[in-house]
């Protein structure tokens, strides 16, 4: 397990390096002075001078890149002009209201797409199993930033049930509760189609794995089939089913700029989507080297997890 | 559907199999894995069930169990009795009691039937528990225990090792020690050692034959292999194209084989001393079992086939002396 | 056992005519081939449909709801005619998301193509950079995209593509070096036919069904994202108009006349589902093993 671990660490350098060469790209491949562009149209030369010499480039290309990650690795993303104020601040704080809608989606495509799967291949062939694939089907169809309006419209606005927007309430809010009210909305419609994608997945790495000998085994055993089905198939299918989780937590990422859009979640992806539209070109840098930062070191985790679920990747 | 030579024995039989058919429906075809079997083992006998692959002898054994995956296979007909109670229509719970306590089941591919991420204590345990009220301990314990009565070294250790850890023939006996852990009365072995090496296939049936006479439990051991039944079994059964053709004490079948596939299948063992002696193969394969032939299913490949054996269903008469023969002509010569 | 096995049938076939038997035969994959022959008929022969003009301001006719007398699906903010900006904006959304997936397969294929034919240092090369592609969650990389090349359809269209290339270039290279290990091309390696002839002649019409199984998986992802970009505002710019950008602008609407939102988004969620119902055909009938 150690050889192992220290061969999947190794590995995650080369990919956090080229995830770093690109994002640092950004800044060189924008047309025109970068300087400029970071600090907007109303900057004054001395400013531009001043932030020309902070990013070192009168030096050679490389040498910039080592002034820019040395600074980064030291939480210095620079300083927002739009915001006034640096980036990390504003990104670690949008970052953390990301994690908590992922987070939760997270936990509700675990849950709904594990039991839609195994509920399926269990039921192969039966009314469920139908139900459970064709809705599958229909959840990883559906645009995000669509079935969101869809809930508010529903939901918010007829029902009343759930705040249209926001995180918290104008008034006396920001308690985990009001927090929570806040989440159901959003989280449910980000997750839906990550869900969709986990319940096919289980569905049809259940089936595999029902159909293996280790399953007729257990059945000869006078095991309950509860027990058959989760402690000898569910546990040997959820092994292959990991990375796929890890992999659906990347979209969960990225679709939170949708939702965060559509729901105005203070998070990382509405900032994003501002930034682009003010040229802040650092706080796009910062935001997109943080989120794929900690999805790079997500599936590290997923994969690890994997091997811990499987002693043959152990030792292999 | 009981035939005499069942009826005529003294004292019921352990496992009463009577009139068993097992169909598999695919793409609408029905195949008839097993259609109309007959099979009595008695407490503490050996029955060596034979037959080409495709005969039926796998689909027999794991109709006793229920362990038919549904769809596509399906118990259409017959009733299956351990000493009296039918575990065709034995409820779930019934059923779940006999499995693994009263019978246990050990399979061909040692490699595919131990669950690769539990370690083998957790699996040997589980089995115990599941019929015996010991503590985690006291079950730990007796896994080793059993692990020892297989002779594997260093069971201790094993214990906390995964499958893919253990040599195929080191996991045949961890698969035959789960079996034996809560004393079957039954243990049906399928295939158990066809999957492994030639030097490993001798010691784990050199461990068959000293657990029968140790332990004294009933047998119903699976093979294509007659070689294998001569060293370990009392009576022999016989199957092809999901019926049987032919059962006999071990000793008489080798001497006088009366049905001429049970004659081909033994000609098929190399004998012992004779060198490399040209073996037979049958010629022709077994026919499909969705379209099967008028008449004995074995004629197009019989080598003293003759009109009359093409013509409607022949039974599987008894010739006395335990042997019955599904053959108009038992014991013909070419 | 052998003879009551349903043993699954081995093909890795190119596709032809019991290909196509098998999808029609399949029904929600045949519903989904009359869905898109559908839209796809309509978006072509849009100017010939007897339509209002998609942008034709009626001050006096905002925010109708479905059924509005001569406005079938009702009109947005600005009193356009639902359904005609529907059709057109049709032509917008389809073209680019398939232009998108046919960008993304053909570099994605090329990647996956050469990765896998010369294995080695080229392998190595190709597959770390599609991996630090991989890295980066889906839309986020898109996004980092479209904040360098600035926002606009095409920009996004270039965008999607990018970050669809890794898929391409997986699996095609998964199938090459199968391919490559084969006796057919060893055979005409023997022959001394030239790489590129082997490569394009040989290896590539046999991982063609990989390419257009991947081609029919995210042509659907595609079109939603390039469409989500829009409602962003990241992708098409006034007046060019797709269901994107339609969605987005009703969203300030929403309160009084969710209609203008709902309407593009579900014309996405037909397409795409549709699409979906086509692609899981596809698969099987390419390779019935899978199933």
């Amino acid at each position: 397990m150690r050889a192992y671990l220290i061969r999947r660490l190794l590995q995650v350098v080369p990919v956090l390096f080229g995830v770093s060469l690109l994002v640092f790209g950004m800044m060189v491949l924008i047309p025109g002075d970068p300087a400029r562009a970071i600090l907007g149209s109303y900057a004054t030369p001395e400013n531009v001078a001043a932030l020309e010499a902070d990013l070192a480039l009168d030096q050679p290309v490389h040498m910039q890149y080592v002034s820019w990650i040395t600074n980064v690795a030291q939480g210095d993303f620079g300083r927002s002009y739009s915001l006034n104020r640096p980036v990390f601040d504003e990104i670690t704080e949008r970052f953390t209201a990301t994690l908590l809608l992922a987070g939760t989606a997270l936990v509700i495509v675990v849950l709904l797409g594990l039991t839609a799967g195994i509920v399926a291949a269990v039921k192969q062939h039966k009314w469920q199993d139908r139900a459970f694939t064709i809705g599958a089907l229909v959840g990883l169809s559906m645009p995000s930033f669509w079935l969101g309006l869809i809930f508010i419209v529903v939901f918010a606005l007829n029902l009343g049930w759930f705040p249209t927007s926001g995180m918290r309430s104008a008034f006396g809010g920001g308690g985990p509760l009001d927090i929570a009210h806040h989440l159901v909305l959003p989280a449910t419609a980000l997750a839906l189609v990550a869900s969709g994608v986990i319940a096919r997945i289980t569905r049809s790495n259940m089936l595999e794995v029902l159909r293996a000998d280790y399953v007729r085994t257990a059945q000869s055993k006078g095991l309950a089939s509860r027990w058959v089905v989760m402690r000898h198939a569910f546990r040997n299918a959820i092994v292959a089913i990991v990375p796929v989780i890890g992999v659906q937590i990347g979209f969960l990422l990225g679709g939170a700029v949708y939702i965060e859009t559509v729901f105005g979640w203070p998070g990382i992806g509405r900032m994003l989507v501002n930034a682009i539209g003010t040229r802040d070109i650092l706080l796009v840098q910062g935001g997109v080297l943080l989120v794929a930062t900690s999805y790079v070191l997500i599936n590290l985790a997923a994969d690890i997890l994997q091997a811990v679920l499987d002693p043959r990747i152990r030792v292999e | 559907m009981t035939t005499d030579i069942h009826a005529g024995r003294a004292g019921d039989p352990l496992l009463a199999v009577r009139g068993l058919a097992t169909h598999f429906t695919v793409e609408g075809e029905v195949f008839r894995a097993v259609d109309g079997v007959d099979l009595d083992v008695a407490r503490g006998e050996a029955v060596g069930l034979v037959g080409e692959s495709g005969s039926g002898k796998t689909v027999t054994a794991m109709s006793v169990l229920q362990l038919i995956p549904d769809p596509p296979g399906r118990i259409v007909d017959g009733s299956i009795e351990l000493e009296g109670t039918d575990l065709v229509t034995a409820s779930d719970l019934v059923l779940r009691d006999v499995r693994g306590n009263r019978v246990a089941c050990v399979f061909q591919d040692p490699l595919t039937t131990l669950n690769p991420v539990l370690s083998i204590g957790e699996q040997i345990v589980e089995m115990i528990r599941r019929h015996q009220d010991l503590s985690r301990k006291a079950a730990r314990g007796r896994a080793r225990e059993l692990l020892e009565a297989v002779h594997i070294p260093k069971p201790e250790r094993r214990l906390d090792e995964f499958p893919h850890e253990l040599s195929g023939g080191m996991r045949q006996r961890v698969v035959i020690a789960m079996a034996l852990a809560n004393d079957p009365e039954l243990l049906i072995a399928d295939e158990p050692t066809t999957a492994l090496d030639v030097t490993v296939q001798a010691e784990i049936l050199d461990l068959f034959i000293e657990l029968r006479e140790r332990l004294g439990m009933a047998l119903l051991f699976i093979t294509h292999d007659f070689g294998v039944i001569s060293e370990l079994c009392d009576r022999v059964v016989v199957m092809y194209a999901g019926k049987v053709v032919e059962e006999a004490p071990v000793d008489r079948v080798f001497e006088d084989p009366r049905h001429p596939y049970t004659r081909r299948l033994i000609d098929c063992v190399p004998a012992l001393g004779q060198g490399a002696r040209e073996l037979e193969v049958i010629p022709g394969l077994p026919p499909a079992l969705n379209r099967l032939p008028d008449g004995c299913a074995f004629a197009p490949r019989c080598d003293v086939v003759e009109e009359a054996c093409r013509r409607g269903e022949i039974a599987l008469r008894p010739l006395g002396d335990g042997i019955a023969a599904r053959c108009i002509k038992p014991g013909a010569r070419p | 056992m052998s003879a009551v096995d349903p043993t699954p049938i081995e093909t890795t076939a190119a596709p032809g005519a019991g290909t196509w038997k098998r999808l029609v035969r399949n029904r929600l994959a045949a519903a989904g081939l009359v869905v898109l022959a559908f839209v796809l008929l309509v978006a072509t022969i849009a100017p010939l449909l007897p339509l209002p003009d998609p942008d034709t301001v009626d001050a006096s006719r905002r925010l109708e709801g479905v059924g509005s007398p001569g406005a079938p699906l009702g009109t947005d903010h600005l009193g356009r005619d639902m359904l005609s900006r529907l059709v057109w904006g049709a032509r917008v959304s389809l073209a680019v998301g398939v232009f998108a997936t046919l960008i993304a397969a053909f570099i994605g294929s090329l990647i996956g193509l050469f990765a896998g034919f010369y294995g080695r240092i080229v392998d190595s090369a190709l597959m770390r950079s599609v991996d630090v592609l991989m890295a980066f969650p889906y839309l986020l990389l898109a996004i980092g995209l479209v904040a360098v090349l600035g926002p606009g359809l095409i920009n996004a269209m270039i965008a999607i593509s990018v970050v669809n290339i890794p898929f391409f270039a997986r699996a095609v290279r998964g199938a090459t070096v199968t391919l490559v290990s084969s006796e057919y091309v060893d055979a005409a390696r023997a022959l001394a036919f030239s790489r590129m002839r082997i490569l394009f002649r040989e290896v590539l019409p046999n991982v063609l069904p990989v390419i257009i199984v991947t081609m029919s998986t995210t042509v659907g992802w595609m079109i939603t994202e390039t469409a989500g970009l829009s409602f962003l505002g990241l992708g098409a710019q006034p007046p060019t108009s797709d269901w994107g950008t339609m969605l987005g602008a009703g969203r300030d609407f929403i309160t009084r006349a969710p209609h203008v939102s709902i309407v593009p988004g579900a014309a996405i969620f037909l397409v795409v589902i549709s699409l979906n119902f086509v692609g899981d055909g596809l698969r099987d009938a390419l390779d019935p093993k899978l199933k």
